[in-house]
C-alpha cells in the first residue's frame, strides 16, 4: 500500500453540547454514562464526544455536528454498516406487523434454522437479550448438565458483568458469588491439567473467547494445538466447553471463530454483531447438551420480540451474500499495513495484535500507554474514531474512501505527536 | 484481634501520624512548639504494628518500626488498646521515658490535638482557604499511607492487590499537594516520583475538588468526564488503587 504523502491538517473538533448534556445527566443518572460507554477509559476524556445524534454507513455523527469514521462500530454491534438498507427494510416490515406480543414471532424459527444452518456445531439456538443473558444461562445448561458445581474461567476474560463474570473485589460482588470459579489461564494447558487434578469430577465447564482479547494488553491468539488440546481434555473429563463469542461472533468466521482454529465447543454464545445493533443474543449447541437447557427455567421479557430477530435474520444473510467476514478481514488488514507504514516513518513502532477485523493497536515506543493515548485521541479529535484501551471493530461499510480519511487523519496526528 | 481493629491500628499509626511531618511545617503555632524540641517516642504494640516519631531541629520524621535511639517507649496490650487511645478513651503504658510523661501529656498532646482538628473538618472550617488546604494534604497523605495496611488485611484489597501489576501512580493537584505510589504485586509502597517517572498519572484540577475527593464527596466516574479529574498512562492500575482506596472508610472516619 502506497502511504500518503501528501501533507494534510484537519481541524480538531470540540464537543460543546456533549459536555451540556453531560452536566445535565450526571445529575439525574448513576455516573452520567455507565458501563462500557461511559467516558472514563477515554484518555484524554476531552477527545471523545460523549453523545452521538446519527449515523449511516460506516460513520457517526456527534450532537455537535462532528462525524468520525466509527471504528468502534457501537463496541461491537455494528457490522454491516448503521442505516443498511437491506436490513432496514426488513426490519421496517416487521415493524408495521408486530414487535413484542402475546406469543412468539414466526421468524423465530427461522432465526433459529438460519444459525443451525450456519453455525457447524449448532442444532438448536436460544435467544435472548444481551451477551450476559447467554453466558449465564450457559453456565446453568452447563451445571445442569454434569450436575457439577465449578466453572472455569480464564484471566482477563470478559464474559459479561453479573456477580460470577467479576473478581468479588468489585463493588457489589461477594466472596461468595465466585465460590465455585476458578481462574485458569490463557494458553496454558499445564495450568488447565493442574486445575482439573485438584478439582476432579467437580468441574461443570469452561468459558473463553475464542482469542484472548483483554482490554489494554495485546491480544493474544491460541497456540497451536491449544484449542485441539483443551477440547480433548474437556471431552475426557465430562467437562462442557463454552466459547464466548459476544465479542467476535460474525466478524471472524460466519460458520464459528472455532472453525478458523480448529476445534468443536459444546456450547456457543452470541450477541452483538449478530443483528447489525438490534438487542437480541443466542446460545447455541449440540444436541448432546439440549435436553439439560431445556430444563434450565430462563426467560426476559422482551425476549421474544420479532424485529431483533428480523434484523439478526437478514443481517446473516447479508454477510453471507456479500463475504461480509472477508470484507472486513481485507479492510482490516489494509489499514494495519497503512496504519504501521505511517508510524514507521514517522520513526514509531505501531504493534498489532487479534484479528485483522477486530484488531488491538499499541504504540510500544512508549510502555505507559500514554503516547498512544495522545495518538488515538488526536485520530478521534479529527474524525477518525480510535480508543486506546479496547480492540477496535472493522465492518462491512468502511470503504476505501474511509481508509484513504483514515490514513491522512493518522498521519496528521502523528505529526501532532511532535508539536 | 479483629480485622477491624488491625486495619485501624495499622492506619492509626502507619498512616494518620505521618501527617505530623507535614503539621509542623504547615501550621505557625506547632512549628513554634516544636522548634527545640529533640526527642523521638515509639508506639509499639504487643505482638502487632511499631511506629516512630521524632522530632529534632523543628522538623518531625515518622517511620515504620524504630529510631536508634528512643527516647519515650509507649506500650498498648493490643491494636484494639491503641484505637482506643487514638479515640480518647485509654492511656498508652509507658515503658521507656517515665520523666517525658508531663511533656507527653502537656506539650505532646498540643500536636495530637492539633492533628486531629485538622483532620475532622466541619463544612464550616473547610470554608477557610488555609484550613482547606491543610485538610486536604493530611487528607491524601493518610489515604496513600492507609493503602498498604488495608491490602494487607481486607479481604478485599487483599485481592485486589494480587491483580496488581509493576507500575507507579502520581497523583497531583494542581496547585496543591501530591504522592507518588509504586506497586507490583501484593506491593503498594509510598514514594518519591513525578509526572515523567509515572506510568499513570491522576490529576486532580484544584484543592476544592480534591479536598471532596478524598473526602468521598466527588463521584469519580462524573469528575473523569467533566475533566475535573484526568487520568493518563496504565490506568488500569488506577482502577485497582481505586478498589483499595474505596475500602478506607469501612475502617477509618
Amino acid at each position: 500500500m502506497e502511504v500518503i504523502k501528501t501533507k494534510k491538517t484537519f481541524k480538531k473538533f470540540d464537543y460543546k453540547k456533549s459536555n451540556k448534556l453531560f452536566e445535565r445527566a450526571v445529575e439525574v443518572i448513576p455516573n452520567g454514562i455507565y458501563g462500557h460507554f461511559s467516558p472514563a477509559p477515554l484518555v484524554p476524556v476531552s477527545a471523545y464526544p460523549f453523545y452521538i445524534e446519527s449515523a449511516e454507513g460506516s460513520k457517526i455523527t456527534d450532537v455537535d455536528g462532528n462525524e468520525f469514521i466509527d471504528y468502534m462500530c457501537g463496541y461491537g454491534p455494528m457490522v454491516a454498516g448503521y442505516k443498511n438498507q437491506q436490513i432496514e427494510k426488513a426490519v421496517l416490515e416487521q415493524y408495521k406487523k408486530v414487535d413484542t406480543a402475546t406469543g412468539a414471532p414466526e421468524v423465530m424459527v427461522e432465526l433459529a434454522e438460519e444459525l443451525v444452518n450456519t453455525i457447524t456445531i449448532a442444532d438448536w439456538a436460544f435467544f435472548a437479550k444481551n451477551g450476559n443473558d447467554v453466558t449465564s444461562y450457559a453456565l446453568m445448561a452447563t451445571r445442569e448438565h454434569t450436575q457439577r458445581k465449578k466453572i472455569i474461567r480464564l484471566k482477563g476474560g470478559y464474559h459479561g458483568t453479573h456477580p460470577w463474570t467479576q473478581s468479588p473485589d468489585h463493588p457489589g460482588i461477594m466472596f461468595d458469588d465466585a465460590e465455585n470459579i476458578i481462574m485458569g489461564k490463557w494458553n496454558d494447558i499445564d495450568d488447565l491439567k493442574r486445575i482439573i487434578k485438584e478439582n476432579k469430577n467437580k468441574i461443570a465447564g469452561l468459558i473463553s473467547s475464542p482469542y484472548h482479547h483483554t482490554i489494554f494488553f495485546d491480544n493474544e491468539m491460541p497456540d497451536d494445538g491449544y484449542w485441539q488440546e483443551v477440547e480433548k481434555i474437556c471431552k475426557e473429563e465430562g467437562i462442557v466447553l463454552i466459547i464466548d463469542e459476544v465479542r467476535t461472533g460474525f466478524r471472524i468466521n460466519i460458520n464459528g471463530a472455532n472453525e478458523t482454529f480448529g476445534f468443536k465447543p459444546d456450547l456457543i454464545c452470541y450477541s452483538k454483531a449478530m443483528a447489525n445493533g438490534y438487542p437480541i443474543s443466542a446460545l447455541v449447541g449440540t444436541n448432546e447438551i439440549k435436553s439439560s437447557v431445556s430444563k434450565v427455567f430462563y426467560t426476559g421479557s422482551f425476549w421474544f420480540s420479532a424485529v431483533p430477530m428480523v434484523a439478526s435474520l437478514e443481517t446473516i444473510k447479508y454477510l453471507k451474500a456479500n463475504n461480509g467476514v472477508e470484507k472486513m478481514h481485507q479492510y482490516g488488514k489494509k489499514m494495519e499495513d497503512g496504519l504501521v507504514q505511517l508510524a514507521n516513518k514517522h520513526g514509531y513502532d505501531l504493534k498489532v495484535t487479534g484479528h485483522p477485523a477486530m484488531p488491538y493497536y499499541r504504540i510500544t515506543d512508549d510502555p505507559t500507554l500514554k503516547l498512544h493515548q495522545r495518538w488515538c485521541a488526536e485520530c478521534t479529535q479529527r474524525g477518525a474514531y480510535f480508543t486506546s484501551h479496547h480492540n477496535w471493530f472493522m465492518s462491512t461499510a468502511h470503504t476505501e474512501e474511509d481508509l484513504k480519511l483514515t490514513l491522512d487523519i493518522a498521519d496528521d496526528a502523528f505529526n501532532a505527536l511532535k508539536l | 484481634m479483629s480485622i477491624e481493629e488491625k486495619i485501624k491500628a495499622g492506619v492509626n499509626l502507619y498512616a494518620v501520624i505521618k501527617n505530623i511531618e507535614q503539621l509542623v511545617i504547615l501550621d505557625p503555632e506547632i512549628k513554634e512548639l516544636v522548634k527545640n524540641w529533640n526527642i523521638s517516642i515509639e508506639f509499639r504494640v504487643k505482638n502487632g504494628p511499631v511506629a516512630s516519631v521524632r522530632f529534632k531541629d523543628g522538623s518531625c520524621d515518622v517511620k515504620r518500626g524504630k529510631f536508634d535511639k528512643t527516647n519515650v517507649v509507649l506500650f498498648f496490650m493490643s491494636e484494639a488498646h491503641l484505637n482506643k487511645m487514638f479515640d480518647g478513651n485509654a492511656n498508652p503504658i509507658p515503658l521507656k521515658g517515665f520523666t517525658k510523661l508531663g511533656f507527653l501529656d502537656k506539650e505532646f498532646s498540643k500536636v495530637t490535638d492539633k492533628l486531629e482538628y485538622y483532620l475532622k473538618p466541619t463544612p464550616e472550617l473547610l470554608e477557610d482557604s488555609n484550613y482547606l488546604k491543610i485538610n486536604t494534604i493530611f487528607t491524601l497523605t493518610t489515604a496513600v499511607n492507609a493503602l498498604p495496611v488495608i491490602m494487607e488485611f481486607d479481604p478485599k484489597a487483599k485481592l485486589t492487590g494480587s491483580h496488581l501489576t509493576k507500575g507507579s501512580l502520581f497523583i497531583n493537584v494542581e496547585n496543591g499537594p501530591n504522592a507518588f505510589i509504586n506497586t507490583d504485586t501484593n506491593y503498594i509502597e509510598v514514594t518519591e516520583g513525578n509526572s515523567e517517572t509515572a506510568t499513570c498519572e491522576m490529576i486532580i484540577k484544584d484543592i476544592s475538588i480534591a479536598n471532596k475527593f478524598f473526602s468521598g464527596g466527588v463521584d469519580i466516574f462524573s469528575a473523569l468526564a467533566k475533566q475535573d479529574i484526568k487520568i493518563v498512562g496504565q490506568t488500569y492500575l488506577l482502577d485497582n488503587i481505586g478498589l483499595i482506596l474505596d475500602r478506607i472508610p469501612i475502617y477509618v472516619n
